[in-house]
């Protein structure tokens, strides 16, 4: 089966910084798995996000999409975004409308769907995600947790084949997590392709079916959660044997 | 500084009982038909007693059909009210540095100036005060019972330019973000002692005043993303809330409308 998305050699740097963001990752992304993505804080998790969703373009390099390299005019871009849909660390960033129906109703509008199917999107979305006794409240007034679902529901509302969580998780109490994770298992099972950035070890080892470290704006590893773990020199070279141990010890005591 | 977050407090005390009063699935047009009358007809009656009945009928559609407590529609006219005190000194009050007419109500010789009423300032100020605690009622009422929300969705249906509305809702929805964020970093100027005296209340103040702009700036910038990426094209599209009829609260209206007229025909 081909990737669904190939980058090759692609580098990006933000204005005024003198290190690059993403310094010629080349990647392959499988389709319908459940990818967790790891890395330290500036390895390049959202800039590499944002390149999956189109928002930012390859300064140099190249993007296939489905076997197709990605093409940044507007109605392509449109075409994507319908089946690239992310959902951002700090819902607020998101949340731009008064009440909860309407910004679940943002991006079905915005794909051109009438009135009726967009009302029942928001309604599937919503409960879908657990928010449906929430629609009618202003955005401001939702919890953390609340406010990752109903951002989380304005992605799910425009249907979208893979979903990127840029640390969703990083913001929220234990119990709003599983709530997302429960949401992830229900998508996987539909057959998206879920890409979750996290800094949790523990993600990799109960959840994910792919991990992609990154390090520095490349590619440090990239395959299964047992051949992360039980590859030693890879944890040593990506720092995560000192995250990994605490896991360890955690589990352990639990059980 | 604390006037501030108290400006703050009161923006969210507003929006929360305009999200939980009983009129909140009524339709706004019908709100907004009925404080507009009162208004329009304080502003262009200006009879004193038809002012003091709008504002204690539009303080009876407040507090016992729409269920906001008096006490804090009380509050909130009161403080409205303040600024309308300040306002009428200026009628009432004449400062002159020569003596008065000899019709004066009292007068005041301080020095090279006189300050002094006459009939007149009274009945002028008696007439402005009324006539805006009127219509300050009567937009309390709409502020009280109608969400924001509810307010663009009546401008999309009056054919409002869609980039009015949406500067509008982004307005509304920003107002909390900042509001948000200068109480976080105002707290964490507190415990850091930024507010210790006068001299480092003047630097905080300047510093918190400096940053909100930049990450208000930065939050801004992250929204855009968001938005481009559900497929922003420069039109904030959103779906059309659904509202129930309210025939009880029509009457309400028409017969305060009608009372008014009344009043004013009597008069």
């Amino acid at each position: 089966m081909t990737p669904l998305f190939e980058f090759s050699n692609v580098w990006f740097q933000y204005d005024g910084l003198s290190d690059c963001a993403l310094c010629g990752l080349t990647v392959a992304i499988p389709r319908g798995e459940k990818i967790a993505v790891l890395g330290r804080n500036g390895a390049g998790k959202s800039t590499f996000f944002l390149h999956c969703n189109g928002l930012l373009r390859p300064q140099r390099g190249e993007i296939r999409f489905r076997d197709e390299a990605l093409s940044y005019t507007r109605t392509d871009l449109r075409q994507m975004r319908r089946q690239v849909g992310i959902v951002f660390q700090n819902p607020d960033d998101q949340l731009f409308s008064a009440s909860v129906r309407q910004d679940i109703s943002f991006g079905p509008l915005n794909l051109g769907l009438s009135l009726a199917d967009t009302a029942r999107r928001v309604r599937q979305a919503a409960e879908l995600c657990g928010v449906s006794h929430l629609l009618d409240r202003p955005t401001h007034a939702l919890s953390g947790g609340e406010k990752a679902r109903v951002a989380m529901a304005g992605v799910l509302a425009m249907e979208p084949s893979v979903l990127l969580a840029d640390e969703l998780m990083s913001a929220i109490d234990p119990w709003a997590r599983l709530d997302i994770f429960e949401i992830f298992q229900a998508l996987h099972n539909r057959g998206t392709t879920v890409l979750l950035a996290t800094h949790d070890l523990s993600v990799v080892r109960y959840w994910a079916t792919h991990v992609i470290v990154l390090q520095k704006g490349k590619i440090a590893f990239s395959g299964t959660p047992a051949q992360l773990l039980g590859n030693q020199s890879v944890l040593e070279t990506t720092e995560l044997s000192k995250i990994w141990w605490n896991v360890e010890m955690t589990m352990e005591k639990r059980t | 500084m604390r006037q501030a977050i108290g400006k703050g407090a009161k923006t969210v005390l507003i929006d929360r009982f305009a999200y939980g009063n009983r009129l909140r699935h009524t339709d706004p047009s019908l709100k907004t038909a009925i404080a507009l009358a009162m208004l329009i007809l304080c502003l262009v009656l200006n009879v004193p007693v038809a002012n003091l009945f709008a504002l204690g009928w539009m303080s009876l559609l407040t507090v016992s059909v729409a269920h906001i407590p008096a006490r804090v529609f009380g509050r909130i006219l009161l403080g409205e009210s303040a600024f309308l005190v300040l306002a009428t000194v200026g009628i009432v009050v004449t400062v002159s540095g020569t003596p008065p007419p000899v019709e004066t109500l009292w007068r005041v010789h301080l020095g090279t100036l006189w300050l002094f009423g006459t009939t007149a300032g009274l009945f002028a100020a008696v007439h402005t005060v009324t006539r805006a605690v009127g219509a300050t009622a009567a937009m309390n009422f709409l502020a009280l019972t109608t969400p924001l929300v509810d307010l663009v969705e009546l401008m999309r249906r009056w054919h409002v330019p869609d980039a009015l509305i949406d500067i509008t809702a982004t307005v509304y929805r920003a107002t909390f973000l900042l509001l948000d964020n200068f109480n976080q970093m105002y707290t964490a100027q507190q415990c850091r002692l930024g507010y210790v005296s006068a001299r480092r209340s003047m630097h905080s103040a300047a510093l918190l005043g400096g940053n909100l702009f930049i990450k208000t700036f930065q939050k801004g910038k992250r929204l855009q993303l968001a938005l481009d990426a559900r497929g922003f094209d420069g039109n904030l599209r959103v779906l059309p809330t659904q509202y129930r009829p309210n025939p009880a609260l029509a009457a309400w209206g028409i017969s305060g409308v009608m009372a008014m007229l009344g009043i004013w025909w009597l008069k």
